[in-house]
């Protein structure tokens, strides 16, 4: 770095603040919690002299690169606080799980999400437990598989946990699970195991199909 | 080949595997990618252009024992961006730095899960989390478990080189057989050099003999080197060394300031001690 009073030329300046949000952007993704764009800002000024006019140039040019070099993109979650979490830019159905996620948090997560998505509707909590206890896959009691639901899954978007009539709370599908988990893989997944077709489920099939519709598949590119 | 889909799809199985053989990314890519041709090297240079500024990089390594070619993701930079990284808190990293140290530092490079667990206590992480944890590192390649026993798994070996280097320079030596560092390997307790597992096998099934020194092998050397008391064989290795009776002098060369081995618990004085406390 030049330590004259001259630093970087605006060029170079720019492409260090723009690789140095692409990598602080990489470092967050990890735990799945979405990024604050203040934390983003905050990062960018205090250790790299960003100007706050160009932060969000910044980013649109960090998003370039995201999805030119790893096919990952940004999506903005609330528009509020201004949230983004990082997905894949096209749908890709041949992806590994990664060994940064815990398998059987995973399992977890997809027959929750496999429940509502089949259910067709918001689904009452004390009905995703009996679910859940059902197929084997937590104990009636236990808190902490509970608490992996409530607090976590909708702390990275995977779930959302909302208040309904009468006090009573229900699960959804959050915006990353939207982004994620292509529905036609779980409907694959329940037509393997009854042993059916896919279009078995009308309205889910529909659902998926319409969703396959509007993505291209990396195949196509 | 210009950077394509196939590309993008191969950086993002390495970095979310963290490793990857290079039988299995062959498979993988053939089946995913079946009208593509394609050369493994060629793929991974052209993804680590585009990775050098953004630090990161992906290595074609062998494996230590098995001499498999695996494909590495690593993160080359440790500055104040990596440092805002969410997975794990800072009391974890801390016991994640210990358990590097104490299976550095110890002959055969391996400590078992119950000397694992119990050096949870020093950084200040619950026992009871400490198994969760050894098992995401182990499922991420930092550990790699063998038997009972923990050892550096291959991404930390790479991962760390630097920080081993700078470190603990002299607690990576070389293989006295085929040159390569040794992380799962012995010292030889007849002249004290080091060698791969797999290099003193080799040897040692046909020749009987410690390849360094020539002294006699028996198997029970090994046993009496696996996961022998830390301390323990520092000091006896001291000793035969004729190490000056100063033992702070050597402490400071093994490690960074802010690091501190089981080593110096047992046998530098308060002062130290103290030190990192307050570090």
């Amino acid at each position: 770095m030049n330590r004259s009073g001259n630093s970087f030329t605006e060029n170079q300046s720019s492409n260090l603040a723009v690789n140095e949000c692409v990598r602080y952007i990489l470092c967050q993704e990890g735990s799945k919690i979405p990024i604050k764009h203040c934390d983003i800002r905050k990062h960018l000024e205090d250790n790299f002299g960003a100007p706050r006019n160009l932060i969000k140039n910044i980013i649109t040019n960090a998003n370039n690169i995201l999805k030119n070099v790893y096919g990952y993109k940004l999506v903005q979650v609330d528009a509020k606080q201004s949230q983004y979490i990082v997905v894949l830019n096209k749908p890709c159905t041949k992806s590994m799980l990664s060994t940064y996620n815990n398998p059987q948090h995973r399992k977890l997560l997809i027959a929750a999400l496999t429940h509502i998505y089949m259910t067709g509707a918001p689904v009452k909590e004390d009905d995703m437990w009996k679910f859940l206890t059902e197929a084997q896959l937590m104990k009636e009691f236990d808190v902490e598989k509970k608490k992996l639901l409530i607090k976590t899954f909708t702390r990275q978007m995977y779930l959302k946990y909302i208040k309904g009539r009468n006090d009573t709370f229900f699960f959804e599908w959050g915006q990353r699970a939207e982004e994620e988990i292509p529905k036609i893989f779980l409907l694959s997944k329940m037509s393997e195991a009854f042993n059916v077709g896919p279009d078995y489920w009308a309205e889910q099939y529909i659902q998926a199909t319409s969703n396959e519709n509007n993505g291209n598949d990396e195949d196509d590119e | 080949m210009s950077y394509d889909n196939i590309h993008r799809f191969l950086l993002r199985s390495v970095a979310s595997l963290g490793v990857l053989s290079f039988h299995d990314t062959e498979e993988i890519l053939s089946k995913s990618f079946p009208e593509t041709e394609f050369a493994i090297n060629d793929l991974v240079q052209n993804i680590n252009e585009k990775l050098k500024p953004l630090k990161q990089q992906i290595k074609i390594v062998n494996e230590e024992t098995t001499m498999q070619k695996n494909l590495v993701f690593i993160s080359l930079g440790c500055d104040i961006t990596t440092k805002t990284q969410n997975m794990f808190s800072s009391e974890q990293l801390d016991y994640f730095r210990i358990l590097l140290e104490q299976i550095m530092t110890t002959e055969s490079r391996q400590i078992t899960a119950i000397q694992a667990i119990n050096l949870a206590g020093k950084g200040s992480v619950a026992i009871t989390d400490a198994e969760a944890l050894l098992l995401i590192w182990c499922r991420m390649h930092y550990l790699e478990k063998i038997g009972s026993n923990y050892a550096i798994g291959l991404r930390a070996i790479h991962e760390f080189e630097r920080y081993f280097q700078e470190n603990m320079p002299d607690r990576v030596p070389n293989c006295c057989l085929c040159n390569q560092s040794v992380f799962r390997g012995y010292n030889c307790p007849g002249c004290d050099e080091a060698i791969h597992t797999n290099c003193l096998k080799n040897y040692s099934d046909k020749h009987h003999k410690w390849p360094c020194c020539k002294a006699d092998f028996y198997e029970s050397h090994l046993e009496r080197l696996d996961c022998q008391g830390m301390s323990q064989t520092l000091h006896s290795k001291r000793q035969t060394q004729g190490e000056p009776s100063n033992v702070s002098n050597r402490t400071v060369e093994i490690e960074d300031s802010d690091q501190e081995t089981e080593e110096t618990t047992v046998e530098i004085s308060q002062s130290k001690k103290r030190k990192r406390k307050t570090k």
